[in-house]
């Protein structure tokens, strides 16, 4: 629930769980420093100046309950866009809530919701809906490139290859208008020839960001290693061999019942889970098994799909996984195979294997992150239906056009840019993105 | 001393619909008064009637009783169908007129009207005093009236330009009307004058037509007036030639830009960006040597041709070196010089949406002084405050059309809602509601209003008999099973699809085949079928048929906007806002709009900016 008011709202926005040593309470809305003076006493007399931090004492009833930094930011130049104050306090929630009460109780301040500071941010222009959408991947990242995926997103890089597109569809739809309102002053060819370069050119613009857009963020976003193969393929080998390499970390997802194994390990600051499909019904006729359709899925999803073949006893059935990578184990059992290109053989899984299938991981991971990958689903999925009504806009100017159902075509793609954009943002788009925040963002 | 009902200052285009209009009223007493020397429906600038969006203008007023339809019907020397192979909802009726005929059958057209007095007389003051009008004349008559419409055209304090030679009128030939200031104290005119140009009038023995391409007259374009034959004409029918500039030409106005008016800040007023002069071209688009040039024959017995696309206020040497620089005009002898006239606007946001001005009930605006251009435009205007000032005098409710079903309607509205900033013209793209504000079907369109006057003319009763038909060939055209007239398929290349479908499909499924053509279809199963409908109607259905799906889809995103129409906005907000254009900014600041709708008709205002403040109100 959303409120359209300017109601001063507070919020702690540390972590509500867990003690820490400070803890950053926030009030933002419509309100003067002055009204809070019975609680908030300042060591200096005279103005306060914004962006500036004072040493304040807190008060209840004239009895001094906390010491405090306090630094005010004067509307419009805040996060939020409005009068906002951030009190330093220490950091026991007890300590915490007390003070947040105090406010409550005494200045009828509300309890921010979920994400409002941010939603009051984007609702002030401080902040356009894909800053936002960054903001939220900067704050989960679990990795470098989700990191630096979020701070593009925050400063604006993304949006402002939007607005380039957008720039490119006004060109098309004024050359349809002018086709239809001044084709006799322009010329016909000519007004038919702009048009359909105009088409091209934010067709070819559409298409990159399609590109960009075509790999399933989860893949990247929380990269997941699949280990598959036969029983005594050697699949446990190589996954306590790649824990044991590399630093393997106490997974932040709360246990959810597993029927395989899996860790997370750091590689060069990327956060993967490493998963053994040993656990998944790893019986002699796996393909027909009931496990089938779980390995399946998450043999798909996963970034980087490692299938062990025992050369004693190789599985063709496994090529349809489509693995990045193959290792034959067992090789010194066959003695004269010879190893497909891009593939690793392995007598003992030893270190230096490992080394090879990490320097290969990353290799994928850098390629894929080279591409600059569109990871904000909202965004894929305008992208993709924005493509595939550019498609039949395509068809629709390639027969013989009806130019007023072009530019009624057209009128559809203009919501959607304008939706990408984050300027149209229906509900549910809303409601969608702030539930992902936590209170005091 | 008589008090006549209404009274109508200026007796152009928009003077004469208004009359019309007015004049279908039983009971009701009309006067003309029109400046002495200029004779009515005159055309000083192009010799033609409708155009792209125009053609709907007439069809519209022809459906509800106006007279452009019938006059430009009578004097049509060429007719043409624009935009005809872009789909049937951007396609529009122009015809070239004769324009000495033109303005025969205006003042005969006026002169029939029974209840209408015609004075040519020069207005010199206008008062109003207990309720009454007064209007006074240089010739020191004085008339009285309840109402006036105002349609002073381009004479508001006209001043002409021609080179450096300067010379007060309100056309070449004319005189020109003391400033509002003057005549009506109390108005203020815009800050701001406006400024139109017309090109030289050539000789057309000294052309050299071979080297034209020629466009005839199409016989398969349709009369204006419903009740005329479809495409009968009255007039012998001639042809317009295209020609085009070059770079001699360009480089001869580029090499005089200093005396040019437009260019040396002789000129103040501001012209019309969509139709600029050759010296704006020159000037703005120096890489681009080659503009249309039509030859547009100006009458039957007319010696002179228009040279569409090369208006101009050059000196008149200059005028006329360019002008031989382009091919078939080599020779050409000029007869009339280009040139600009200057003229005073009023603020069209002080009008109402019947075209009153707010603060004096009954004093009515049309036309060209309320900053448009054209004579569609004038004459949409003058129908809507012509019905408008008689319906007050009868105590009646106002007439206003909805921007959702006419572009008189989006005209009206756009006036009213922002004070123009150049001169105002119709275009398709004003429209939202483009796939269903079409020539075809301005009769349906139209019907409902008329009906509201309660008026009972041949008009009427043609347009009853015409709804008759509509209603019923819909009924047949979603009824009739397609495997009935199995005949179209080896017409129409439909064999295939008929095949797949096994007869079970409706004659209305055909017509929204994306490659038929569904006038085509129609009339010819009809005609199979030896079912005789108004043609009217056929077009109408067929079309209507095709674009059923996308005005359905239209109007459905439109139910959407209209929630928050009503919604109250944050004015403040808004001026602050990062992501409103400047421009915008100071669109919005001058009319102060309170709500979301009425944020969305100001003219100007981008799609975008809409979109901030609707997501900021979600």
């Amino acid at each position: 629930m959303y409120y359209f008011d300017e109601t001063p709202i507070i919020a702690c926005s540390t972590s509500a769980h867990g003690r820490s040593a400070i803890a950053v309470i926030r009030i933002s809305g419509n309100f003067e420093l002055e009204q809070f003076s019975e609680i908030l006493k300042f060591s200096r007399s005279g103005p306060i100046e914004p962006r500036k931090s004072y040493l304040i004492k807190i008060h209840e009833n004239d009895q001094l309950i906390d010491e405090a930094l306090a630094v005010f930011f004067s509307a419009p130049n805040s996060y939020t866009g409005e009068n906002v104050l951030e009190l330093s306090v220490h950091g026991n929630p007890i300590n915490v809530d007390r003070i947040i009460e105090l406010f409550i109780s005494k200045y009828r301040l509300r309890s921010a919701n979920p994400g409002e500071f941010t939603y009051r941010a984007m609702k002030n222009n401080k902040l356009s809906l894909s800053q936002v959408e960054g903001l939220d991947l900067l704050l989960n990242a679990s990795s470098y490139f989700a990191l630096d995926s979020g701070q593009n997103l925050l400063r604006g890089d993304l949006d402002k290859e939007f607005i380039q597109l957008k720039e490119k569809f006004l060109t098309l739809k004024a050359y349809l208008e002018l086709n239809i309102d001044f084709a006799e002053d322009i010329g016909e060819e000519r007004s038919w020839s702009l048009a359909r370069s105009a088409f091209q050119s934010f067709n070819d613009s559409l298409m990159v960001l399609w590109d960009r857009g075509s790999i399933e963020p989860k893949t990247i976003l929380s990269p997941k290693i699949v280990l598959f193969g036969k029983a005594n393929s050697g699949k446990s080998t190589l996954f306590n061999s790649l824990l044991k390499t590399e630093r393997s970390i106490v997974s932040p997802i709360a246990g959810t019942t597993r029927d395989y194994i899996s860790e997370f390990i750091m590689i060069e600051g990327v956060q993967f889970e490493l998963v053994d499909t040993a656990g998944l019904r790893d019986t002699e006729d796996f393909v027909e098994s009931q496990g089938i359709a779980r390995a399946h899925e998450l043999i798909e999803k996963s970034f980087y799909k490692i299938l062990l073949q025992n050369v004693y006893e190789i599985d063709f059935s496994f090529e349809k996984f489509d693995a990045d990578l193959v290792i034959y184990t067992h090789l010194d059992v066959v003695q004269d195979f010879n190893l497909p290109a891009g593939s690793i053989g392995a007598n003992l899984l030893v270190d230096d294997v490992t080394k090879q299938v990490i320097d290969k991981l990353l290799h994928k991971f850098k390629d894929v992150i080279s591409k600059n990958p569109i990871v904000i689903p909202r965004h894929r999925e305008l992208i993709n239906s924005l493509s595939d009504r550019t498609t039949s806009l395509k068809t629709l100017f390639d027969n013989e056009p009806d130019i007023a159902i072009l530019s009624s075509e057209l009128n559809l793609i203009e919501q959607e840019l304008y939706e990408l954009l984050g300027q149209v943002t229906p509900d549910r788009v809303l409601k969608e993105i702030f539930e992902n925040f936590c209170i005091g963002k | 001393m008589k008090v006549y009902d209404l009274i109508v200052v200026g007796g152009g285009h928009a003077g004469i619909e208004a009359i019309n209009i007015a004049s279908q009223f039983e009971g009701v007493s009309i006067a003309l008064v029109s400046m002495p020397g200029v004779s009515l429906g005159s055309a000083p600038c192009n010799p033609s009637i409708g155009g792209v969006g125009k053609g709907q203008v007439v069809r519209e007023l022809d459906a509800l009783g106006g007279a452009m339809g019938i006059l430009a019907d009578k004097a049509g020397i060429q007719f043409r169908t624009l935009n005809e192979s872009k789909g049937f909802a951007v396609q529009s009726t122009r015809v070239q007129i004769d324009k000495e005929q033109y303005s025969l059958e205006a003042e005969k057209f006026i002169g029939n009207l029974e209840n209408v007095d015609v004075f040519y007389e020069k207005v010199s003051s206008v008062s109003k005093e207990n309720g009454i009008f007064s209007i006074k004349t240089t010739q020191s008559t004085v008339f009285k009236s309840k109402t006036i419409v105002m349609t002073v055209g381009t004479f508001l304090n006209g001043k002409l330009h021609c080179g450096s030679e300067q010379m007060s009128g309100g056309r070449l030939d004319c005189k020109e009307s003391d400033s509002l200031k003057d005549i009506f104290g109390e108005i203020n005119t815009l800050p701001l004058r406006f400024k139109t140009g017309t090109p030289s009038r050539i000789y057309k023995s000294s052309i050299d037509y071979s080297k034209l391409e020629e466009q005839p007259s199409d016989c398969s374009t349709r009369n204006f007036h419903l009740l005329n034959k479809p495409f009968s004409r009255e007039m012998p029918q001639i042809s317009c030639y295209l020609t085009r500039t070059n770079a001699k030409t360009m480089e001869i106005i580029r090499s005089d830009k200093d005396n040019s008016p437009l260019f040396n800040g002789q000129i103040k007023g501001v012209g019309a960006r969509y139709c600029p002069s050759i010296e704006d071209k020159a000037y703005r688009y120096p890489e681009k040597d080659i503009h249309h040039v039509f030859v547009e024959p100006e009458g039957i017995n007319l010696d002179t041709v228009y040279p569409s696309g090369v208006s101009s206020s050059l000196p008149r040497g200059t005028q006329e070196k360019f002008i031989k620089t382009i091919a078939g005009l080599e020779n050409a002898v000029i007869k009339h010089h280009g040139y600009a006239v200057e003229y005073d606007v009023i603020d069209t946001t002080q009008l109402d949406n019947t075209l009153m001005f707010k603060n004096i009930e009954g004093l009515y605006f049309a036309g060209q002084v309320n900053g448009t251009s054209g004579y569609e435009e004038a004459a949409g205007q003058g129908f809507i405050a012509g019905v408008n000032a008689v319906l007050k005098v009868l105590n009646r409710e106002k007439f206003v059309l909805s921007r959702r079903d006419s572009y008189i309607g989006v005209m009206i509205e756009d006036l009213i809602t922002n004070t123009r900033d150049e001169p105002y013209r119709l275009f398709t793209a004003r429209a939202e509601n483009r796939l269903f504000i079409r020539e075809d079907n301005a009769f349906l369109r139209m019907c409902p209003y008329r009906d509201k006057l309660c008026l009972s003319t041949n008009l009427d009763r043609a347009l009853i008999e015409i709804m008759e038909s509509y209603y019923l060939l819909k009924n047949l055209v979603s009824s009739m099973k397609y495997s009935n007239v199995f005949y179209v398929e080896e017409n129409f290349g439909l064999n295939e699809f008929v095949k797949n479908t096994n007869g079970n499909v409706t004659l209305s499924e055909i017509l929204k085949l994306p490659w038929v053509n569904p006038v085509e279809i129609l009339s010819y199963v009809l005609s199979r079928e030896e079912v005789e409908f108004n043609t009217v109607a056929i077009n109408t259905v067929a079309i209507e048929t095709k674009y059923e799906g996308y005005i359905t889809r239209a109007n459905d995103q439109y139910a959407k906007v209209g929630k928050i129409e009503d919604k109250k906005i944050n004015l403040a907000k808004i001026l602050n806002s990062k992501n409103i254009s400047f421009e915008c900014k100071q669109r919005i600041e001058r009319i102060k709009p309170e709500t979301f709708g009425q944020l969305r008709r100001i003219e100007g205002i981008r799609a975008a900016t809409l979109a901030v403040v609707a997501g900021g109100a979600l």
